[in-house]
């Protein structure tokens, strides 16, 4: 943990239908940590994400990822780029006419040059890191669970070995068991594969257990900081999320 | 079984009492509302009411709202109302129906001109967006196909080839059967009207000259604009709407390269060849009509096909396959690219793609006429 930013965000501005969105958003993330990123609904958490990603054009801005700017890099340098880190979309995002297996077999194929065995056997090792039986590779997105679905989805961002993995609310619609164990995934996957994570979620366990640092959209601005700075801040906000009485019936148990 | 509601009005001793009975639920709302009006009417301006609740049945929150909505109309006209006989959890109840009942539902705005000249400059405005979009698409694709001439390495061979089956092959067989019975159409309509001046054998001709240079190459691409146009547009829709286009992107595809082009590719190779089948459907229509219609035999019907064609018939038809290819290609990825969420714009983005691409080949098609007339084709 610590040490120099693995993701820079300087200053975003974003826009959507006339309405700024992001205005002069800044962000760190550094390597190996996992930062949360929370906000109320509507306050462009999952925007922030896509703009990030590419997903979303941006009025101005920068982000660098391992120093470089993104958008200033060439479209082959880009997608080269892409291989370094991995998307967990909210709903999967699993492309429904292929096999939890050829899900994960997408990536490998597009960057590398691997044999067919080679391939399959990769993929078959990340569905078994992320927790999926054997059976469950050859199944379809149609037939799997909610909660099977965001581990292929895990298993295929992880196919390329990412540095940075992308999780957007995880654990939505997860029942709690499911959603602990996938909590539970991600801490033993960071600290067995050294990943950095950044989590947009909602789920009050996963930012008090998982996250690191959390940054908190408010104003359309980040402001970052440990559970104990949030709890901490006087913004009015800040203080109905980080002392509602969810979160406070959370932090009482521990 | 709810038993019928009712409001009385109990005048005693100067107190004016509205009364309801019965069970005030939403089946009831119906003729709730008239009896209220009624009711309303005849208590008239009153300085004081008491609404008694002994005598009221069942009570859901459309009955309250009811209820609610009487005591605020007394109330506006100067009336000061009282409660008296409702247990303290139904008083609660209509107490939460309180403030509901205050607010006044909106009347709907009625569309006048004004809304029409709006709806009219915003279908405009949104034809002009849809046209840059088209050039831009348009420019995109030009750039990934020549990426991929460059770098042939990178074309999708599996999923063009997939393209082309589903395109081109499971299309052969109603290709085949339509262009036979298209042309045995074309035959009967023609032979009626060629018998008035004796010159049915030339039924043949119609039949080959038509279908050759018009009719094998615009059915078949209708057909086609019907079957992969909509396929295009839909298969990439819904990839839009789960956000398998956007997981894509962030793996580093790129969507013109992976979709766009294997379906554009797969239909220009698969259009010419189809209507190469349609065309041998269509004369093989013409010679079974050519029986039944003129009692021809089929080596009389093949000489009188070879006599009625020219050099540039048949390449006159065939040249236009790989241009209707590509408009229908391109229409049905444009659209199903321009997706956004949901299922009603799934259905509503593909059958414009259709229908704009049947559009476009009609126009291409017109647009040949005159360039082949033109140049004495």
């Amino acid at each position: 943990m610590g040490g120099e930013a693995l993701l820079q965000v300087d200053g975003l501005c974003t826009r959507v239908a006339g309405r700024r969105v992001h205005d002069g958003l800044d962000l760190a993330v550094a390597r190996g940590e996992v930062m949360g990123v929370v906000g109320g609904s509507g306050s462009g958490k999952t925007m922030l994400l896509r703009a990030i990603l590419g997903l979303q054009p941006v009025e101005s801005g920068r982000v660098r990822f391992r120093g470089r700017d993104l958008w200033a890099l060439s479209r082959a340098e880009r997608q080269a780029l892409y291989a370094r880190w991995g998307v967990v979309f909210q709903q999967g995002a699993l492309f429904t006419g292929l096999t939890v297996r050829e899900n994960v077999e997408v990536p490998l194929r597009e960057h590398l040059r691997l044999s067919r065995q080679l391939c399959r056997e990769l993929a078959e090792v990340k569905v078994r890191l992320v927790g999926l039986a054997a059976e469950d590779a050859g199944k379809f997105p149609a037939e799997l669970s909610g909660g099977m679905i965001r581990r292929a989805a895990l298993a295929r961002a992880l196919a390329l070995e990412p540095e940075l993995l992308f999780l957007d609310e995880p654990t939505v619609g997860l029942d709690p068991v499911a959603a602990a164990a996938f909590d539970d995934l991600i801490r033993y996957l960071r600290r067995t594969l050294g990943l950095t994570v950044v989590v947009v979620t909602h789920d009050l366990y996963t930012l008090v257990h998982l996250c690191d640092r959390l940054g908190v959209l408010v104003e359309k601005r980040l402001v970052t900081g440990t559970l104990d700075d949030m709890r901490r801040d006087d913004h009015p906000w800040s203080r109905a999320y980080f002392h509602g009485p969810r979160m406070e019936a959370l932090l009482g148990a521990e | 079984m709810a038993t019928a509601p009712d409001i009385d009005v109990w005048r005693e001793n100067g107190v004016v009492s509205l009364v309801p009975s019965g069970d005030w639920v939403i089946e009831r709302t119906a003729e709730l509302r008239r009896r209220l009006d009624q009711r309303l009417r005849e208590v008239g301006a009153v300085a004081e009411v008491v609404c008694r609740g002994e005598r009221l049945g069942r009570l859901d929150t459309s009955g309250a709202w009811m209820l609610q909505q009487a005591v605020a109309r007394l109330r506006a006209h100067g009336a000061s109302v009282s409660w008296d006989g409702f247990t303290p959890d139904r008083w609660q109840f209509l107490q939460h129906l309180a403030p509901v009942a205050e607010q006044a539902v909106p009347a709907p705005r009625r569309t006048g001109p004004l809304d029409r000249l709006e709806a009219l400059g915003r279908a405009t405005a949104g034809g002009g967006s849809h046209l840059v979009g088209a050039l831009a698409f348009l420019g995109q694709l030009t750039l990934t196909l020549l990426h991929t001439l460059l770098h042939p390495g990178r074309l999708r061979v599996a999923a063009t080839v997939a393209a082309m089956q589903r395109a081109g092959v499971n299309a052969l067989p109603i290709v085949a059967l339509m262009a036979f019975l298209i042309s045995i159409v074309i035959a009967y309509q023609g032979a009626t009207q060629l018998a008035r001046f004796g010159a049915e054998i030339f039924t043949v001709n119609l039949t080959t000259v038509s279908l050759l240079r018009e009719m094998g190459v615009l059915l078949t691409a209708v057909l086609v604009a019907g079957r992969s146009g909509s396929a295009f547009a839909a298969e990439i829709g819904v990839m839009r709407v789960n956000q398998e286009l956007d997981a894509m992107q962030t793996i580093g595809m790129d969507p013109f390269e992976v979709l766009v082009l294997p379906r554009v590719l797969a239909l220009v190779v698969m259009l010419p060849l189809l209507t190469m089948l349609a065309n041998l459907a269509g004369l093989a229509g013409g010679a079974l009509s050519a029986h039944l219609l003129i009692q021809i035999s089929p080596e009389q019907y093949l000489i009188q096909v070879r006599a009625s064609l020219t050099d540039t018939t048949f390449w006159v038809g065939i040249v236009k396959a790989p241009v209707f290819g590509f408009l229908i290609a391109t229409a049905g990825t444009f659209w199903g690219l321009r997706v956004r969420g949901s299922a009603e714009s799934v259905g509503r983005l593909t059958t414009v793609a259709v229908v704009q691409s049947i559009f476009m080949v009609i126009a291409a098609d017109a647009a040949f006429s005159v360039l082949f007339a033109r140049w004495d084709w």
